[in-house]
């Protein structure tokens, strides 16, 4: 478990690195001729910024270590583990909390081929199970009409009501006029 | 007479129920979050064409007037701001959900709306001319200090987290360099990925920040804690105490969104923050902002509906829009063969007066639709977990995708919302990030026009009243929130805050 101060020093350290980055970055960008103000003046100032704040970031984390702590810190993090092992120790809020994004990336990825219809009411059932997992038939039974009923007011809301066009998939298009 | 022409037209029947109609419509969209007033308007455009000049621009204005509101419904029952407009409403209309108030702060929104709303119109009837003078001073300078006056906001919502907050804010500003830069379209920070030369859209940041990232929460949460959201809302019709202690909110708010709505390209979005702010910056009790206090929500929706009759004063008299949802207007105006401008009052004066009563009519059916329609959809929040979380995040994630019809609005907003949540894990303000994606277009925008209006002299910010003046609440904002956090540090001798 990474305490407050170490998540600190270390979000700090490497928004630090991001800010150097694109710093650089920004060194590429076109300067047109006798500009004073150029596409790289103002991420300049902001990063600039950034920069010297997440240092302060990570000094005021570093000091927020308790002392005990700052002499083990490499024995902690060298002290791992394997990925089922890490996953075991997670508390079930955080495994749902990382099923739920998986979930969600799987989603995005299948959205367009699976198509709305199918990715919508798969994605319902998935993240209920995640939330309240249950075995239970009738239940499985009332989730999926509610899948179902969802899928079709969104359709009936966006497709139809608002004319967005949202991606058939498998299922062809003609059956959805 | 010319009024009276106005509300003899409006209350026609067929044009009354148009009326009605387009501000119910506008509060549904509203709601759903990815969908705007805006949106709203563009979509409906088309069905207005065969209608007569001034029953079109009723409906529309009634659209325009519902969708602005009914942002803030979903806002304060779920953290889910239906339009960007009612961010500044969800910092302290959910807290007062989670305290078992929300039906006090939606009673309160829907009336700082109609206040607002009405406040404008005023404004737009009688000193139109006067408003779009001064506004049209404006120049870059201007906006810019504008800008940074708004962004002093990240100073008081980022609580005891001062230099969290500050980083957030900054953090803010460079995702939204990220894209084309509008002043010599080069690309930025685009590592050669196509997707990002569109940069980072307002609405998907939005959705994520606010409503995927809370909805995680709620997965951290799980379902045993308690079965619903909210056990309940309470009563919603507002109460008078609640009203008169609102009053010079109310006022300060309705005329600053009505101010900033009549500036060209400063539109409800900003005008919510801005009042915010500077209703924290005077409030006898600052630290309560953010943790659920009446005066935050009713400072944002006055000023957001203000802008409203605020935006609608340039684009009558000038012809030149205030926001995006009057640059559709303007062109609903075009297509109906109107010229919008000085000779707009000449030459149709009937037009301009049925747009007024519309305004004031749309208001006030806005307010009983408001408060009637909020107790049926404040049920939502007393759903089971398991159906309301499901479906709040695919209607996040749909409306997302909804307003360009893009994959890639809906990757942003899963980003945003993942990185919102991590970083709230770690006590960094969401609020800050929404502020600087909303003002930092404008700040970047009217800086750089300012230098190289001036040729790289700096002392242009300083050349104009509005500008020093905006500059320096800016600065004492900063100053007295520096202060406060010093003291208050040196009170608690090394607590944790950072």
């Amino acid at each position: 478990m990474i305490k407050m101060g170490k998540r600190d020093m270390i979000f700090g350290g490497l928004l630090f690195l991001i800010c150097l980055l694109l710093l650089n970055e920004s060194r590429n960008f076109y300067v047109p001729p006798d500009t004073v103000a150029g596409p790289a003046l103002w991420p300049r100032i902001v990063l600039g910024l950034l920069a010297v704040l997440s240092l302060v970031l990570m000094y005021v984390g570093y000091k927020h270590i308790p002392k005990g702590q700052k002499e083990n810190q490499e024995a902690v993090s060298g002290n791992q583990g394997s990925l089922t092992k890490k996953w075991a120790s997670l508390t079930p809020g955080n495994k749902r909390v990382l099923a739920a994004m998986l979930a969600t990336m799987i989603f995005l990825f299948l959205f367009q081929p699976l198509g709305f219809i199918i990715s919508i009411t798969a994605y319902f059932l998935v993240i209920t199970y995640i939330l309240e997992p249950t075995k239970n038939p009738k239940q499985i039974g009332f989730r999926i009409v509610q899948a179902l009923a969802l899928t079709a007011f969104i359709y009936m809301v966006f497709s139809k009501g608002l004319s967005v066009r949202l991606p058939a998939g498998i299922i062809p298009a003609t059956w959805l006029l | 007479m010319g009024f009276l022409d106005g509300l003899m037209t409006v209350f026609q029947i067929h044009n009354l129920v148009l009326l009605i109609l387009g501000v119910v419509l506008g509060i549904i969209v509203g709601a759903i979050p990815g969908l705007t007033a805006t949106l709203a308007i563009s979509l409906l455009l088309p069905f207005t064409f065969s209608l007569e000049a001034s029953t079109a621009l009723i409906m529309l204005i009634g659209i325009y007037v519902g969708g602005i509101y009914g942002g803030s419904i979903t806002a304060i029952l779920l953290r889910t701001p239906g339009t960007p407009a009612a961010a500044a409403t969800s910092l302290d209309g959910y807290p007062l959900m989670q305290k078992g108030q929300g039906g006090r702060a939606l009673g309160i929104a829907t009336s700082a709306s109609f206040i607002g709303g009405q406040i404008s119109c005023i404004f737009l009837i009688f000193l139109s001319p006067l408003i779009s003078n001064f506004a049209i001073k404006f120049s870059s300078a201007e906006y810019f200090a504008l800008a940074i006056f708004g962004l002093t906001i990240i100073f008081s919502v980022s609580g005891k987290y001062l230099l969290k907050g500050v980083i957030a804010g900054l953090i803010g500003l460079v995702i939204n360099t990220v894209g084309f830069d509008v002043i010599v379209a080069y690309p930025r920070f685009t590592f050669g990925v196509r997707s990002l030369m569109i940069g980072f859209p307002l609405l998907p940041a939005i959705i994520g920040l606010f409503a995927l990232s809370e909805l995680l929460r709620l997965f951290k949460a799980g379902v045993d804690d308690d079965d619903a959201i909210h056990d309940n809302v309470g009563r919603i019709l507002p109460r008078w105490p609640d009203l008169r202690q609102l009053k010079w909110v109310l006022l300060k708010s309705s005329l600053i969104g009505t101010f900033i709505g009549a500036l060209p390209g400063a539109g409800a979005n900003i005008a919510s923050f801005v009042a915010y702010s500077e209703c924290k910056r005077t409030s006898k009790t600052p630290e309560l902002f953010g943790k659920g206090i009446i005066e935050g929500v009713a400072a944002s929706e006055s000023a957001n509906n203000a802008v409203t009759g605020g935006a609608l004063i340039p684009m009558l008299t000038l012809g030149v829009p205030g926001d995006a949802v009057t640059a559709v207007l303007l062109g609903a105006l075009t297509i109906q063969g109107l010229q919008p401008g000085p000779l707009l009052f000449r030459n149709n004066p009937g037009i301009i007066n049925s747009i007024f009563v519309s305004t004031i009519v749309g208001n006030i059916v806005m307010l009983l639709t408001g408060l009637f329609l909020a107790k049926a959809i404040a049920k939502i929040a007393i759903m089971k977990k398991t159906t309301l979380i499901p479906i709040i995040a695919i209607f996040s994630m749909i409306g997302a995708y909804a307003a360009e019809s893009s994959l890639a609005h809906m990757k942003i907003a899963v980003i945003f919302g993942i990185a919102g949540y991590i970083l709230e894990q770690m006590d960094f303000p969401l609020a800050p990030i929404a502020l600087s994606i909303v003002l930092g277009s404008l700040a970047e925008n009217s800086f750089r026009a300012a230098l190289i209006r001036s040729g790289g002299d700096w002392r242009i910010f300083f050349h104009s009243a509005i500008s020093v003046v905006f500059l320096a609440i800016a600065a004492a904002s900063v100053f007295f929130a520096l202060r406060n956090q010093y003291k208050a540090s040196k009170e608690s001798q090394g607590g944790a805050s950072l």
